[in-house]
């Protein structure tokens, strides 16, 4: 079950109704409600899948309720072995093949027929978390199976996020969720611009990227460098929708998420975007292991060293493939030097179309990343090797256009789309082919406006009908976008 | 007051979507692009005075049109199912091969799978229906297509025995004639009268299809004219490939859930007294039937019952003045299996 699929809407509807409703003040009915709901939405994928996630309850909820280091070692091996088992453990047997048959060896049993269970690296993560902070006493060890259950099992951010904290969510969970109506505006909100995000620019910039890579001629630069900037792109407009999706239901039950995404395509540096991009997953390597390894506290040397097992445990995170280990790496390196220019000035200002020409360059560096990540053989990553200056080139031009784009006055765009409509209008059939650019620029055009703020569509216009216009045409897009059975990209990991 | 203030939001979310849902299925309801909102008596306009016609759900206007003929007061107790391959086969003639009391009507879909065949023969047999005569017509192709959600092949609601899966039909067609791809494809042809209809998916139907609706039966003389006057011809523009030199055989196509299908259908036709014939038919890839799937067929059907001509006449299938396209043979083809078939 996908958060854009109308059995989600009706399975949401009748949560909700019952939530508010029949269940509003009686915390221990919600919490059976939010629990079955997460089962259900879970096994929705496959049932089989609910034995791991039972697993992984009960065994984090006994072993934290009494915290000590043997319980504690015990659970993160159990809860990282179940990982290994299950994502990595074909990897690694399939490269130990590789490496054997070199020698001459055959070796055919180190490969396992498993089905790798949607989010588990999300939720096994936030299980880790909770045992390693009950076991510093940050936190009391939930008392509560049924409160615990909820915690690990949160259908909002089961299947891929944001990792929430034990003592962020847990204390939500545990006490009496109270009705407030800007809440829940807000996060009606937030999963309107989430689906709008997802289903009218994702997936059809992820069906135009799936095309290009498997059907377009890569060596060619300027169709590696599209590559790139397209997928860039699909995976922020995808993995934001969720995550946006996530915390607006959230807020409809009155819960809090915390924020994974801010804006981080307009960073004015990658040290900034790094601070933007899926915040809770670099959180969680910052405090349950940058910081256990020494952090930046025991020299140059070992921050470099620290950073780069990060970077790297985060790229193999993401996938047992050799691309994300290499994205992994691409950051290692790209990371540290930019900390070590950049540390003397930390951008606390206000994002202002000043920056444009760095957040363009950002973007550069971030779309080369991301073309890594894309691809799933050695050559298409030797064509983006190939494509790097004309990558280089492309940014750096883009970001001197840049310039001149700062002295426009403000509203004087409007005019221009406006001068562009008779031609839209003569034109109608290509404005059709292309309609998801006018999604794009929507989009992208809210985001801009809420850059300095916390989600998308905090700001939202004064004059009420102006606002509803908006969301009209929001509803327009998903109602003319053409259905695409196309899963969200972090769903896998 | 917290309840109302709840209720308050609920209704304000609601009413919010109604400038945009409420134009929407309107548009679905009124224009009914995909005929399957209203009854029509007529489903296939006839392409002198309709040269671009979409292309319809061809279980729906199967089951559609019979529930209409039945009502006006049509009676029928022979039933072909099958894909839409079996559309080729003229009922009226093999009405002519079974007893005199025969009243036949072509009970087809496209793409049929065989779960959704079995649900049609079940339907038949829930309404009280008699099946005295029934011809099964298969492809190995075609029995291994999945059950897939395109709006062309989805079984219609009158089917189904779960009340909601008439919301989910309805939900399926109306995205499909709100979305700017049909938008894209049906207003130059509505407003300007011109195609635009690239493949794939294409939103129009290209055939040129004479229908009857007495007995669902389907014929394309244009194209038949065109085959015989020059069959090479008609093969380059249709892009018929060339067959193969060779047969080759289909993997095993009979899982667990198409056996039991299997099963339901030969359950209804032992309870009804029907007397069937099941025809496997050729294909221009001259993929022929896996020996075990035809052992299961015999098991499920009796070997007397089952004909199959995958291997037969799979040479017969190079002639490009005997099939519409790899799949669909024409009506002399059909005619010489159904012959073959009941021994004529």
């Amino acid at each position: 079950m996908q958060f854009t699929e109308i059995g989600f809407a009706l399975l949401l509807g009748v949560v909700w109704v019952l939530y508010w409703l029949p269940l509003r003040g009686r915390l221990m009915g919600q919490n059976v409600l939010l629990l079955a709901a997460s089962y259900l939405f879970y096994g929705w994928w496959d049932w089989r899948f609910l034995g791991l996630i039972l697993l992984t309850t009960l065994s984090t909820y006994l072993l934290a309720l009494r915290p000590s280091r043997p319980s504690t070692a015990a659970n993160v091996v159990l809860n990282l072995g179940i990982l290994l088992a299950f994502k990595y453990f074909n990897f690694f047997g399939e490269n130990l093949q590789r490496l054997f048959a070199l020698v001459g060896w055959e070796l055919d049993w180190v490969t396992l027929d498993v089905l790798l269970p949607v989010g588990i690296s999300f939720y096994t993560f936030q299980a880790i978390g909770y045992s390693v902070d009950v076991h510093r006493r940050r936190i009391e060890p939930c008392r509560n199976p049924l409160t615990f259950a909820v915690f690990i099992a949160y259908f909002p951010q089961l299947v891929a996020g944001p990792i929430e904290k034990a003592s962020q969510l847990l204390p939500q969970l545990a006490s009496n969720r109270q009705w407030h109506r800007a809440q829940a505006v807000s996060g009606l909100r937030m999963v309107l611009f989430g689906v709008v995000k997802k289903v009218c620019v994702a997936n059809l910039l992820g069906y135009r990227v799936d095309m290009i890579f498997s059907q377009w001629d890569l060596d060619n630069p300027l169709i590696c460098l599209r590559a790139g900037v397209m997928f860039a792109l699909q995976i922020y407009f995808d993995f934001s929708a969720y995550s946006e999706i996530a915390r607006g239901t959230s807020r409809l039950l009155g819960i809090e998420l915390m924020t994974n995404f801010r804006f981080p395509y307009f960073s004015r540096n990658v040290v900034e975007f790094w601070q933007r991009w899926h915040i809770s997953l670099m959180l969680w390597f910052r405090d349950y292991l940058y910081i256990p390894l020494g952090g930046n506290r025991r020299g140059f040397g070992r921050t470099v060293a620290n950073t780069v097992v990060v970077f790297l445990l985060s790229g193999l995170w993401h996938g047992a493939e050799w691309n994300f280990v290499l994205w992994g790496a691409y950051w290692a390196l790209i990371y540290p030097v930019a900390k070590m220019w950049l540390h003397r000035c930390p951008p606390s200002e206000p994002i202002t179309v000043r920056h444009l020409p760095q957040i363009i360059l950002t973007f550069g560096v971030v779309a080369f990343g991301f073309f890594i990540f894309r691809c799933t053989q050695p050559r298409e990553v030797l064509s983006g090797l190939y494509a790097l200056p004309v990558y280089v080139a492309a940014f750096v031009a883009a970001a001197v256009a840049a310039r001149g784009v700062r002295f426009l006055r403000p509203g004087r765009g409007w005019w221009g789309l406006l001068a562009l409509l008779p031609l839209a209008l003569l034109q109608w059939h290509r404005v059709l082919e292309n309609w998801w650019l006018i999604s794009l620029a929507l989009v992208v055009t809210v985001e801009w406006r809420n850059r300095n703020l916390d989600y998308p569509m905090e700001r939202m216009p004064q004059r009420r009908m102006v606002r509803y216009a908006f969301y009209w045409a929001c509803m327009l897009l998903l109602l003319v976008s053409e259905d695409m059975d196309i899963s969200f990209i972090y769903f896998q990991f | 007051m917290v309840t109302r203030s709840i209720l308050r939001f609920l209704l304000k979310a609601v009413l919010l979507t109604l400038p945009v849902v409420v134009p929407a299925v309107a548009f679905y309801a009124i224009v009914d692009p995909f005929k399957s909102v209203g009854q029509y008596d007529c489903y296939f306009d006839s392409p002198q005075s309709h040269p671009f016609r979409i292309g319809l759900n061809k279980g729906m206007i199967t089951v559609r049109n019979y529930e209409q003929q039945v009502a006006r007061g049509g009676e029928y107790n022979a039933f072909i199912f099958g894909s839409s391959i079996s559309i080729y086969y003229d009922a009226t003639e093999w009405a002519q091969l079974l007893g005199e009391d025969a009243k036949p009507y072509h009970f087809d879909s496209s793409a049929e799978t065989l779960e959704r065949m079995a649900a049609k023969v079940e339907y038949l047999h829930r309404r009280g229906d008699s099946i005295k005569y029934a011809l099964v017509v298969l492809d190995p192709l075609v029995m291994n297509s999945p059950n897939n959600d395109n709006i062309a092949d989805i079984n219609p609601p009158e089917l189904s025995r779960n009340p909601l899966y008439g919301l989910k039909f309805h939900y399926l067609i109306f995205r499909a004639a709100t979305n700017v791809d049909f938008f894209r494809r049906w207003l130059p042809a509505v407003v300007r009268g011109e195609l635009h209809d690239p493949n794939p998916n294409p939103l129009f139907n290209p055939q040129p299809i004479i229908y009857d609706p007495v007995t669902n039966s389907e014929s394309m003389p244009e194209w038949d004219r065109l085959i015989e006057e020059n069959p090479e011809a008609y093969a380059h523009i249709r892009r018929i490939v060339a067959a193969p030199s060779s047969a080759s055989v289909s993997e095993p196509v009979l899982t667990a859930e198409r056996i039991q299908a299997l099963q339901r259908v030969a359950r209804v036709f032992a309870s009804q007294g029907t007397d069937y014939q099941i025809i496997i038919g050729p294909n221009r890839m001259k993929v022929t039937l896996n020996p075990a799937d035809l052992r299961q067929f015999h098991g499920i059907f009796t070997p007397e019952r089952v004909h199959d001509y995958t291997t037969l006449y799979a040479p017969l299938t190079e002639s490009d003045s005997l099939l519409y396209d790899r799949t669909h043979y024409r009506p002399p083809f059909a005619h010489r299996l159904l012959r073959r078939c009941y021994k004529q």
